[in-house]
């Protein structure tokens, strides 16, 4: 009797068309369909109070009324800016993911020069915490517990070497989120988390030196502080001025990167300086560093002509940079200028969480801590060991030091996960957020932890209004999509290079 | 590698048709149903009872088993809508119960609760609006709460101030958690001690004579002068007096003691002298063996003495496969097997009127120190007791967020009470207005109510009593009432 048999050609597809197809399926069902559904709900009214199986009313098409509504909806915008605040921590925690692999990458435990000064300074921190415990000193029971811990990782590196410490690096990567953000939120609190228990007597006694300082101090900081604004925006105008003469970059891309740069420098200025000589000095500064730009620009004195748009990406990342670098430099200033004030009535931590003017920056700081043990870290350590040992050794031949080396050699070879790293970043960045404003806050106070995420949630679960939840994911959505464009149209070209 | 993968395709197959199996003969003979409540171990002692209850007055055999997993709001609502939710839901009648109502989660209770006696003239008076929703009951109350300040008695005549009394002006209020907290915190060190945990904004400006919505619960009034007086008086106690903690206080007891019974802790450890609470309290009181003698007073006024009265009441659910048998439940409630449950655990006021006027329920024989509270408690929800005012046309969730970010930012010092309670009422009367373009259906109804607004307004300004059946807010009913301003019916 003859068999029907598929053609083997034919069997190996329906065979792996087989075991794709679990996967294919639950791809469909879970993620594809409802993505499409939510794309239609974003044109629509739902709303679950009126629309629902239990409501005669119909769900109406309204066209793009979400997205119009969207643009005008001021908490958008605000919890959109919330967002991009806490994107201001990602290349610090590159920086440092970075380290920490530069750090674990090289070689430890039995291979350090005194491993055993390195044991026995651990086992004598180690025994030192427990005297002090038994002896009473409970002061900061959490203090002297981090301590002890401490002590056990130095110990324990000696024995346990890389290994150790690649795991102990990892762990927050794989410690449930809300586990950390409770921890947190205990390191956190205002009276007897450990935080302030450390901040507490330093601002205190730091407080007392304010007071007993001449008058004028204030002053001095400020303008310590403010010079750095000066400098900054005119290495910024120097920088476009040079590229712009070298025509590395185009004419539009000088005057975004110079919009930019003005902007953050108009924003100083119009801010709460301590008077109009402040702003004279820094809006002065600006023009006498435009000025040789201006003339360079009226002359016409180019190398050559290049296309207008020509190093947008790097015009804009850069001057980006330089107005973050600016507006803390004039944060710094303005706390310096302060600080006389503030100290006479004795410098006190703050409450972390519970204060609307820190709880950003709280939680941008435990964001990075969560970023440096992350993959990332783990991504750089596979990047590390593909930079050639023989380069390496050549630079070393060559005399180049360790951070020449790391510059000319380790750096260029990093750049592709870098670029990863970063559009990664970027991505979750704009997308997270949801569960530390959950745990953590709610959100609060007043909004300032509230990030696009949390805001979708409220929007579809709380408030209901499921269709208009939906405009806000696809408008999140797009500004991914756009960054993530322009970071590989930008990045892409410099990480090959 | 096929091979293997089809023993596991086999295996597995065997493993879920035995699963099935195994689970079908688990299941019981009655129709089972899910009541979606808080996880309280009371929970299982209440079943046991009602079970016990169903069989003794030989009313139809079924099951109800607790689902405490899914009693999250988001979980409701998206399980309600998509019509897999549990037959009897906990809701509450300051937000969940005129929610879930107005979404159409709930069945209408009125016909059953006639036929079997559970309707809301069967609980406290100043409930009754609070279990319907467009003059529709669609509850009943599993306990009830008034919002009242519990003090330590003993820490008062320790320190020989003046007993808290039952009633009090914020003048008085204030002038006492003054001398308290000087007297308490002299020459102390360590965590300061409060003269109460903070009062809660919708009570405190209901006593400067203003709600939250107008009368016919078309707008919000937030914009009105003694709100902003109210925040100002909020932000003086908290961080000028310092009679009440901050935001920052409570984040670290918060983060000391786990955040459920974090103010009762205090309140134990004699943090606080006093506990803005409700009855509820009395549960963990009698489980920490707290035995300090307890006073009870109302939340200071200026204009108006009231409390907020409040119910965790049983609803069934729309989509309930056995809503017959789910309207026992409610019956259940009625009863007074349940009745007595509640008054022995403490667990709020029980929904029947006449077991909370009982002996036994007011002067409990094994907790001495707790005599001078009960009788506060009735006695509130009988006489100043007022449910929270809902408003049909806005999510009493997003009206709640609008009016905590703002005041929150007034406390962040973003901008002053007078801002605060000018954006409070900006925003949600934009929400309401939103609500309306999007729900046309709506309007006619809305215009109506604006409508005798401002007839309302007329007759303020005019000086003429109202008619009763104008004013929907409860608050303001109640209010108008107690001031002669209100035209019952009849009259």
């Amino acid at each position: 009797m003859s068999r029907f048999r598929l053609p083997k050609k034919m069997r190996s597809i329906s065979v792996g068309l087989g075991f794709i197809a679990p996967n294919v399926f639950g791809f469909l069902a879970f993620t594809f369909v409802p993505l499409i559904f939510s794309l239609a709900m974003a044109f629509t009214n739902w709303d679950l109070r009126y629309h629902n199986q239990f409501k005669s009313a119909g769900i109406e098409f309204v066209g793009f009324d979400n997205f119009i509504r969207l643009f005008g909806d001021q908490q958008f915008w605000r919890y959109l800016g919330n967002t991009f605040f806490f994107m201001i921590g990602i290349p610090i925690g590159m920086i440092g993911s970075l380290t920490a692999a530069l750090l674990l990458n090289k070689p430890l435990g039995r291979q350090v020069k005194h491993p055993w000064l390195v044991a026995i300074l651990g086992i004598v921190f180690f025994l030192s915490v427990i005297t002090l415990a038994l002896s009473g000193a409970f002061l900061a029971a959490t203090s002297i517990l981090i301590c002890g811990v401490a002590g056990l990782i130095f110990f324990g590196g000696t024995l346990g070497g890389n290994a150790l410490y690649r795991t102990l690096f990892y762990m927050p990567h794989f410690t449930a989120g809300v586990a950390t953000y409770i921890l947190w939120k205990k390191l956190y609190d205002p009276l007897t988390g450990p935080v302030n228990a450390v901040l507490g007597p330093v601002l205190n006694d730091f407080g007392g030196v304010v007071r007993k300082m001449p008058d004028g101090v204030g002053l001095i900081g400020f303008l310590f502080w403010f010079l750095g604004v000066v400098l900054l925006s005119n290495w910024g105008l120097r920088i476009l001025n040079r590229r712009w003469r070298d025509a590395e970059i185009g004419s539009g891309s000088m005057l975004l990167g110079l919009l930019i740069l003005f902007s953050s420098v108009g924003f100083v200025s119009a801010g709460n300086l301590p008077g109009p000589w402040a702003t004279i000095i820094v809006l002065g500064a600006f023009t006498v560093g435009f000025l040789p730009l201006l003339y360079r620009l009226w002359r016409g004195s180019r190398l050559e002509r290049c296309a207008l748009w020509k190093g947008s990406g790097f015009c804009f990342l850069i001057m980006v940079g330089m107005s973050v670098g600016i507006l803390i430099c004039a944060g710094f200033s303005l706390v310096a200028y302060d600080l006389p004030n503030m100290a006479r009535n004795g410098l006190e931590p703050p409450g972390w969480l519970t204060d609307y003017h820190w709880a950003k920056p709280a939680i941008m700081v435990m964001g990075f801590w969560a970023a440096i043990g992350s993959n990332n870290m783990i991504l750089y350590l596979a990047g590390l060991s593909n930079v050639p040992e023989e380069l390496e050794e050549a630079a070393k031949i060559d005399g180049a030091g360790r951070w020449q080396s790391f510059w000319a050699v380790t750096w260029p070879h990093l750049a592709p996960v870098t670029f990863f790293i970063f559009i990664m970043s970027v991505i979750h960045g704009l997308q997270g957020g949801f569960e530390m404003a959950k745990v953590m806050t709610n959100g609060g106070p007043a909004g300032a932890t509230t990030t696009l995420s949390y805001y979708i949630y409220t929007e579809g679960f709380e408030t209901g209004r499921l269709g208009y939840a939906s405009a806000i994911s696809w408008v999140l959505f797009g500004i991914v999509l756009l960054i993530t464009l322009f970071n590989w149209r930008v990045g892409n070209r410099y990480s090959n290079d | 590698m096929k091979a293997l993968l089809s023993i596991v395709f086999v295996a597995l197959s065997i493993v879920t048709i035995a699963t099935a199996l195994l689970r079908r003969s688990e299941e019981p003979d009655v129709p089972v149903l899910f009541w979606i409540t808080d996880p309280n171990p009371a929970r299982e002692k209440q079943l046991e009872v009602f079970h016990q209850w169903l069989e003794d007055n030989d009313y139809p055999r079924f099951e109800v088993r607790v689902d405490t997993a899914n009693a999250d709001i988001s979980k409701l609502l998206i399980q309600g809508i998509s019509g897999v939710a549990g037959d009897i839901l906990d809701v509450t009648t300051q937000k969940t119960l005129p929610y879930f109502a107005e979404i159409g989660l709930l069945r209408e209770l009125e016909e059953p609760a006639q036929r079997m006696g559970f309707t809301t003239a069967a609980t406290y008076p100043a409930l009754s609006t609070a279990l319907e929703y467009n003059d529709r009951q669609y509850g009943f109350p599993c306990n009830v709460n008034t919002w009242m300040l519990v003090g330590n008695r003993d820490l008062f005549e320790e320190l020989d101030l003046p007993i808290p009394p039952p009633a009090w002006t914020l003048n008085e209020f204030e002038a006492a958690g003054k001398a308290f907290v000087k007297k308490a915190n002299a020459d102390r060190e360590g965590p300061r001690i409060f003269f109460t945990n903070p009062l809660r904004t919708e009570i405190l400006r209901r006593g400067f004579g203003l709600d939250l919505y107008n009368e016919t619960l078309t707008r919000c009034i937030a914009d009105d002068p003694r709100n902003a007086e109210m925040l100002e008086c909020l932000h003086q106690w908290t961080y000028e007096d310092r009679i009440m903690p901050s935001p920052t206080d409570l984040a670290s007891a918060s983060s000391d003691s786990g955040e459920g019974r974090l103010e009762f802790q205090l309140f134990q450890q004699e943090r606080y002298a006093m506990l803005f609470t409700g009855r509820h309290v009395v549960i963990t009181m009698r489980e920490a063996g707290l035995d300090f003698d307890l006073s009870l007073s109302a939340s200071p006024y200026k204009i108006f003495n009231h409390t907020m009265i409040s119910a965790r009441a049983a609803a069934i659910y729309q989509g309930s496969q056995h809503p017959d048998l789910a309207a026992y439940f409610l019956k259940f409630l009625t009863s007074p097997e349940y009745s007595e449950l509640i008054s022995e655990d403490g667990d709020g006021l029980p929904p029947s009127p006449e077991l909370a006027r009982s002996e036994a329920f007011l002067f409990p024989a094994d907790y001495p120190n707790e005599h001078d509270l009960h009788e506060g408690f009735v006695e509130a929800a009988d006489t100043i007791g007022i449910p929270a005012s809902i408003s049909p046309f806005i999510s009493p969730f997003l009206a709640n967020r609008i009016e905590l970010n703002h005041t929150n930012a007034f406390t962040a010092d973003l901008y002053d009470a007078k801002e605060a309670s000018r954006r409070i009422a900006q925003d949600i009367n934009e929400e309401i207005q939103r609500t309306l373009e999007a729900n046309e259906h709506m309007r006619a109804r809305y215009e109506d109510l604006l409508h005798i607004q401002s007839r309302i307004n007329e007759y303020k300004e005019a000086g003429n009593q109202i008619p009763a059946d104008w004013v929907s807010n409860p608050f303001y009913r109640k209010m108008y009432a107690e001031q002669g301003m209100l035209l019952e019916d009849g009259q």
